[in-house]
């Protein structure tokens, strides 16, 4: 199941790629502070905060596996054995956008204005589902970042993360508990404002991830580990009415080195197995469109092509076909920001809601054959068992009760998140694992309260819990749980500037 | 600072369940009993000595930037590596450029150490030893925050003549009489990586600074996270390799700033 003379190439290719990313993110680090020398004295005393720059706020959904408020994610990769991940969760460049690097600039030197970005996260979480034993996970992430803005009509944005998720509840069907994975990534961003209401933002960007599913697998050798490459050009419209609208085309490689498929290895022996890795790499085509109306409300709609290099579409005879593998993902979505209570003086007493809807509905293929013993002739053959169809429901509420002189925010949180899922030609199998006549479905509904407290205006401590509760009609349960109870307890710090 | 005060035993309970919760880390899934963490604990020493030793090797260094205004620091730890392990460890750290007229700092650090078991325990034969380089470059974003990143070289070197070898299941009582399946009578390993690392330093009040900073090994996927209180002399912190058999290490060291 592993293809060493790949892995062994990229091996060292991502280890090239990690050295470049943080080098460049050492580098950002050394010129923002060449830049920022005049306005930001060293910290030899303590000083007055500056005029308040509210510090970022701690997600409201903060839950056992945050995301950096703005770690330039720009991709998750749909895994071959994680039918329900959504192909591109989100774009290099909203995720720049999000980034608080659009604040007032700290520095100026030269005409150059930067814009610096740091976080910092580190959470720990102890998990007692209703299966198998309880388990404490851990997730650490840091990333730094700026924008270095040249003129009124040229900005460059970089950004580099290096992010550990450790053992916890998985969202996504296919994942176990005890997963682990490290993800770098890095992106660059040119920002070209052609006329005050027309920006044009070229970006490229590299992502490694690593995923260890157990003790006993190296880093760097799991069987799901990908790594992807690619460039985007968005198009940003501002419209009159405070409407701003982006178009936006990606391009991206994702290579997976190790993966490998069983049926391909039975069917032609060990002696190609070797040749086998990189049967999941694809090539990801994406449209999306976003807009947003006032400060309120944002919406998009987002089709992603992923046209597979190797995998082939397996046929009901139990062999592969001529036909590459093609997958389509569409989504579609809104979110609104709202003030649900103003705040009393500056943001405190303030209650906040953002929610969000989304739609994702994939269609792929390739097919499915269950060998119920070694050797089956006669394999249960389900055409279009990847294909599905989901809702994304997510209501975070934050009371922000307290407010410090230096703009740190104390604040109470609670989430609620739904995510539906339904296969359009899946059965759902019994608990002996034979297919049945209904369609599959998987329902899973988190609540997390939490509280958010200062340490300064920069540095919040969490401490929360998250009830997790998954339901389906797939009662096949012999190796991934689909009916179970997850409580988890956890506590984080969050830096963020 | 009102709120800061307000929650302070709230942020206080929130700390000790971070602490408590990586205390109990990853690999101790189901283990309900102190035993078989233990254990699972020793069991994972005995397969890869090296990571632990290696883990342990870390906890004597001090990748933060020179403290502002200074040039020259000088530090040892003193818990959890001089005092019990009898680590013999010192660090020095020397900036070589000062943060001025829009340069960043540039420091160069270095450390050694050597376990001095052999030195008193008559019999003993130990060669654990280890010592790490690097650099960094750190620059102010604002006038409480300073962000660092930096190339680290760390290597570690051990060779233990343990005599009565080392026995997971006589260690914890429950297993004893059971066959050794877990057993060392002797290590010889060494360890090196290439670490890139990335933090920030937040000033707290005068002289008194709290750093996080994460590490990631290129030679071996290695990753430690470190948080560290900085005083006028002590420094109190909790290192933390995710991946490690133990995996969390409070620790406490002084340092000398000229």
């Amino acid at each position: 199941m592993r293809a060493s003379g790949r892995n062994g190439k990229v091996g060292k290719t991502r280890k090239v790629m990690a050295a470049v990313s943080f080098a460049a993110a050492i580098i950002m680090a050394g010129a923002a502070a060449m830049a920022a020398a005049p306005a930001a004295a060293p910290a030899t005393a303590a000083k007055p905060a500056p005029a308040a720059k509210p510090a970022a706020a701690p997600a409201p959904a903060a839950k056992p596996a945050p995301k950096p408020a703005a770690s330039a994610t720009p991709v998750t990769a749909t895994a071959p054995a994680a039918t329900v991940a959504t192909a591109v969760s989100a774009t290099a460049s909203s995720a720049a956008m999000a980034a608080p690097v659009t604040a007032a600039p700290v520095s100026e030197s030269a005409g150059i204005k930067i814009d610096p970005y740091y976080s910092f996260n580190w959470t720990e979480a102890f998990t007692s589902p209703s299966v198998g034993d309880w388990f404490v996970g851990s997730n650490f992430g840091t990333s730094l970042g700026g924008k270095y803005t040249f003129n009124e009509a040229q900005a460059v944005l970089g950004m580099c993360s290096l992010q550990y998720r450790g053992p916890g509840l998985k969202t996504q069907e296919g994942r176990e508990f005890a997963e682990r994975t490290i993800d770098i990534n890095t992106m660059l961003e040119d920002r070209w404002t052609v006329l005050p209401n027309y920006t044009v933002r070229t970006r490229a960007l590299f992502m490694d991830e690593m995923r260890r599913a157990g003790s006993n697998e190296v880093w760097g050798h799991g069987l799901y580990d990908f790594w992807t490459t690619g460039l985007g050009i968005a198009q940003d419209f501002a419209v009159p009415g405070d409407v701003g609208m982006v178009g936006d085309v990606s391009y991206q490689y994702f290579g997976f080195p190790n993966y490998t498929d069983l049926l391909q290895e039975f069917q032609t022996g060990g002696a190609t197995a070797e040749q086998s890795g990189g049967l999941q790499d694809y090539n990801n085509i994406r449209f999306r469109a976003d807009s947003r109306f006032g400060k309120i409300a944002t919406a998009w709609l987002g089709w992603s092509i992923q046209s597979y290099v190797n995998a082939k579409v397996v046929s009901e005879d139990g062999t592969y076909s001529k036909k590459a593998q093609l997958d389509n993902v569409f989504d579609v979505g809104s979110a609104l920001d709202l003030t649900l209570v103003p705040a009393e003086s500056g943001s405190k007493g303030a209650v906040k809601s953002s929610p969000s809807l989304g739609l994702t509905f994939k269609t792929s293929n390739q097919n499915f054959l269950r060998f119920k013993t070694f050797g089956d002739l006669h394999p249960d053959f389900i055409k279009g068992y990847y294909n599905y169809n989901q809702v994304e429901l997510s209501a975070p509420v934050r009371w922000i009760y307290d407010e410090a002189d230096d703009g740190g925010t104390s604040s109470l949180y609670l989430s609620l998140d739904w995510i539906f899922t339904s296969y359009a030609k899946r059965p759902a199998r019994n608990d002996l694992g034979e297919f049945g006549s209904k369609k599959m479905w998987t329902s899973i509904f988190m609540v997390t309260p939490g509280i958010a407290m200062p340490l300064n205006r920069f540095t919040h401590w969490n401490i929360g819990y998250t009830f997790h509760i998954q339901n389906s009609n797939n009662k096949f349960e012999k190796f991934l749980p689909y009916n179970f109870q997850g409580h988890t307890v956890f506590s984080s710090v969050d830096i963020a500037y | 600072m009102k709120s800061v005060t307000s929650h302070r035993e709230l942020k206080g309970a929130s700390l000790r369940l971070l602490l408590a919760l990586a205390f109990l880390a990853p690999g101790a899934a189901g283990a309900l009993s102190l035993t078989d963490r233990m254990i699972g604990v020793a069991t994972d020493i005995a397969a890869d000595p090296a990571s632990f030793l290696y883990d342990l090797h870390q906890n004597n260094e001090d990748f933060t930037p020179v403290t502002p205004g200074r040039f020259v620091e000088g530090g040892m730890n003193l818990f959890p590596t001089f005092l019990p392990l009898a680590m013999l460890n010192g660090n020095l750290k020397v900036r070589l450029l000062k943060e001025h007229g829009g340069l960043p700092q540039i420091d160069l650090l270095g450390g050694g150490w050597s376990d001095m078991a052999a030195w008193f325990v008559p019999g003993t034969k130990v060669g654990w030893w280890g010592w790490n380089l690097g650099a960094i470059i750190s620059g102010s974003i604002d006038p409480r925050m300073r962000v660092f990143g930096g190339y680290e070289y760390s290597q570690m070197r051990a060779d233990l003549e343990l005599g009565d070898k080392i026995d997971a299941g006589s260690m914890f009582g429950s297993l004893e009489g059971l066959p050794d399946l877990s057993t060392l009578n002797s290590i010889h390993v060494g360890k090196r990586e290439h670490y890139l690392t990335l933090g920030a330093e937040l000033l707290r009040s005068s002289d008194k600074y709290l750093v996080a900073q994460m590490s990631y090994g290129l030679a071996g996927q290695r990753l430690a996270a470190r948080l560290t209180w900085k005083g006028k002399g002590f420094n109190t912190g909790i290192a933390f390799y995710p991946e490690g058999s133990w995996v969390i290490w409070p620790f406490e060291s002084f340092t000398v700033r000229f």
